[in-house]
């Protein structure tokens, strides 16, 4: 579904990305870990389509199309969806007209019949149910004034009324209490099917107690310094992002 | 002489040399002493040059170079009602009076069921019928003006509205006072005058609408007066429409407010080619509020100058001020505001706040608050703001499936959002909200 190969990418010439290969099939969740600055959020952005990034090198394929080439909504359309780690406020854009507006937009691109207001509460109403989210939050101004874990619940609030075909998280796990990161796994396990895929970027071990990654990759410096299985997550765990890098010799 | 016969063919400065103000109409002779100390003061205050901070950025040659025939009488079937329709109310609480081209125009007004004692009529009418009820108000800001304009509005005005709202009375109904501008062989200059007088504990709420039709061209120069009596509510709101024509459009208004009275002023702009709106407000008693809300959109090359200057002479005093444009093509806008508060006028609340949203390369907005402050214990805050629509905002909205200009639109009726919300009369504000999201539907596609 998804295949990355050597992707070199910065910002204002300085390079972040320093050649990031992966493949991502579908039904598979891949899990990337890396320390603070490694480039976790680059890569989920440049993902997106994010204008500030530059890629220098390398190619992305999704479901066979030249990611990279596309604008970000033809990415959105096709079914890439990127979790933000840090969700931006949009003050004066009501939420769920917004989310209106998005999922009629993929549908229209899909060829199917657009839904209308009281289609839409529907569908939305089931939503806020599985992120117990109270409604009051979808009509209010995207994000404004929320807090870190309402932000991060609008996320997947989003996500689960798009449907995306590949998921991209972006430490939706991090600043979470219990009962939200709870919320939020049950949101992306919903996702786990057999026709799409999750990349789940994350600083802690801890999110992986509730959703159980096919591969575990480590970043470092803006490459893969290793992979493994879910149990990697757990030797990091122990020994920390150092101690792995000593031994890898990155 | 007459001005009339003066005006045309040469410049519009040209035409004042020379010059003698022409009797007043009605034979007051209170009216003509008024005109005649208008005119004194023009004569010492001369036009304004580029070189005055208020008149700085103002492309002043356009009006003083411009040639400007005086309007014949329009005759009302040669105005499309249509257009003149959209602006009104479509509740019977409207009670509306039209101008065309600066001459009153019955067939379009109605007026019916006012609470006793309230007037509201054309100026000619009410000079004619009670002279003694405008003799207090009329003028009331001459003694202070600066702005020749102004001044020249009031030796040249011919016709205009008064509106008087008695002691103790509330009013619910709109006072609808709407000035249009029609096309004629040439161009023309009107001169829009409005006197409001609300009395002790009255309320009313006035909309007035200035609305260029198509190919208008004219130059039209209003003055407005406005008292506010103590403990009064005052909703005063604005809408000018220049469109795509020649329109050049300069309005003075004068906001006088005795104590614990509450003014809340609107101000909408679009289009023509040149826009000057100068509002002032000054407290004549404690404990009185004054909110001045401003919204424009702009494209092509229109031009427009908002000037709002609040002097807290008095303690205990609030005002807000807070300005909102949009800005496409190659327009151009100045938010210029000024608050002063004088030395004893403690207690003083004031804001300034104002954004100017850029939507293309060429577009220009420029904010200049100002604050003189002679006095301690006072709370003044200000900010300014020019820009674009934020990258972050419009990448995130597109990377959830809006496209590019979708994404745009959102954002720029979100902003302008913020300047149309909690507007009353609630049809005001349905069919100014119309008209913007259309407008910036246009826009936004570059
Ligand atoms: N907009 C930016 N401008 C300059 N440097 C940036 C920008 N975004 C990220 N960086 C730098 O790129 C590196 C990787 O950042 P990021 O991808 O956010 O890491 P992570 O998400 O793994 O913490 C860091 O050194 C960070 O400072
Ligand atoms: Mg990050």
């Amino acid at each position: 579904m998804l295949v990355i190969r050597d992707l070199h990418a910065g910002i204002d010439g300085k390079e972040i990305l320093k050649g990031f290969d992966v493949e991502v099939k579908a039904g598979e969740v891949h899990a990337v870990m890396g320390p603070n600055g490694s480039g976790k959020s680059t890569l989920a952005k440049v993902l997106a389509g994010d204008e500030h990034f530059q890629v220098t090198k390398g190619e992305v394929l999704f479901r066979g199309n030249n990611l990279l080439e596309m604008e970000p909504e033809d990415r959105a359309l096709m079914g890439v969806f990127l979790a933000f780690q840090y969700p931006v406020e949009i003050p004066g854009v009501n939420n769920a007209s917004f989310l209106r507006m998005a999922y009629n937009a993929r549908r229209k691109a899909a060829g199917k019949e657009e839904a209308d207001p009281l289609e839409f509460d529907d569908i939305l109403k089931e939503k806020l149910k599985l992120v117990e989210m109270d409604e009051d939050f979808v009509n209010r101004s995207v994000n404004q004034g929320f807090s870190g874990g309402e932000k991060k619940r609008n996320e997947i609030l989003q996500m689960a009324v798009l449907d995306p075909t590949l998921a991209i998280l972006d430490e939706t796990d991090s600043g979470l209490d219990i009962d939200a990161l709870r919320v939020v796994a049950r949101g992306i396990n919903r996702l786990i099917r057999p026709d799409n895929a999750i990349v789940l970027i994350t600083h802690y071990q801890r999110i992986l107690g509730y959703i159980t990654p096919h591969f575990v990759h480590i970043l470092a410096d803006g490459r893969i310094i290793r992979s493994g299985g879910k149990d990697l997550a757990v030797e990091l765990e122990k020994k920390g992002y150092e101690k792995i890098r000593e031994e890898t010799g990155a | 002489m007459s001005a009339a016969s003066l005006l045309t063919p040469t410049g519009y400065r040209e035409s004042f040399s020379g010059f003698t103000p022409e009797k007043a109409p009605s034979g007051l002779q209170w009216f003509h002493g008024l005109r005649q100390k208008a005119y004194e003061r023009f004569r010492s205050l001369g036009f304004p040059t580029r070189n005055m901070e208020p008149w700085k950025y103002v492309p002043l040659g356009s009006v003083l170079e411009g040639a400007f025939a005086p309007p014949r009488k329009v005759s009302p079937e040669k105005i499309e009602a249509a257009e003149l329709e959209r602006y009104f109310f479509s509740s019977p609480d409207e009670n509306r009076l039209v101008f065309v081209n600066g001459t009153f125009c019955r067939e379009l007004s109605s007026v019916s069921g006012l609470p006793k004692g309230v007037v509201y009529q054309p100026l000619s009418q009410a000079l004619a019928s009670s002279p003694e009820s405008v003799r207090p108000y009329l003028g009331f800001s001459l003694a202070d003006e600066t702005n020749p304009f102004a001044v020249i509005n009031a030796f040249c005005f011919r016709d205009g509205v008064f509106l008087f709202v008695p002691d103790e009375t509330p009013v619910s109904s709109v006072f609808h006072v709407l000035w249009a501008g029609a096309g004629e062989e040439s161009p023309i200059v009107f001169y829009p005058r409005i006197l409001v007088v609300a009395g002790t504990r009255a309320c009313a709420r006035v909309v007035v609408t200035h609305a260029a039709l198509p190919g208008a061209d004219f130059f039209r120069s209003a003055v407005s007066e406005v008292y506010a009596g103590s403990g009064s509510k005052l909703e005063y709101l604005e809408r000018g429409h220049g469109g795509q024509t020649k329109a050049l459009s300069f309005a003075v208004t004068r906001f006088y407010l005795k104590e614990e009275s509450a003014l809340n002023r609107f101000l909408f702009g679009e289009g023509g080619v040149l826009n000057r709106n100068e509002t002032s407000v000054e407290f004549g008693g404690e404990n009185a509020s004054a909110f001045f809300k401003g919204f424009e959109v702009l494209k092509g090359r229109s031009q427009s100058f908002t000037h709002a200057g609040v002097c807290h002479r008095v303690p205990h005093c609030v005002s807000r001020q807070f300005y909102k444009g949009v800005l496409g093509g190659e327009s151009k806008s100045e938010f210029n505001s000024l608050v002063a508060v004088d030395k004893g006028a403690f207690g003083s609340d004031s804001n300034q706040l104002s954004r100017h949203l850029l939507l293309s390369d060429s577009a220009e907005g420029y904010a200049r608050p100002q604050l003189r402050i002679d006095t301690d214990d006072v709370s003044c805050i200000h900010g300014a703001a020019v820009g674009k629509l934020e990258k972050d905002e419009l990448f995130y909205l597109r990377s959830r499936g809006l496209s590019k200009e979708e994404a745009r639109w959102v954002l720029t009726c979100a902003f302008a959002e913020e300047a149309l919300e909690g507007l009353e009369p609630v049809e005001f504000r349905e069919r100014l909200r119309g008209w913007v999201r259309g407008e910036l539907k246009g826009m936004i596609r570059c």
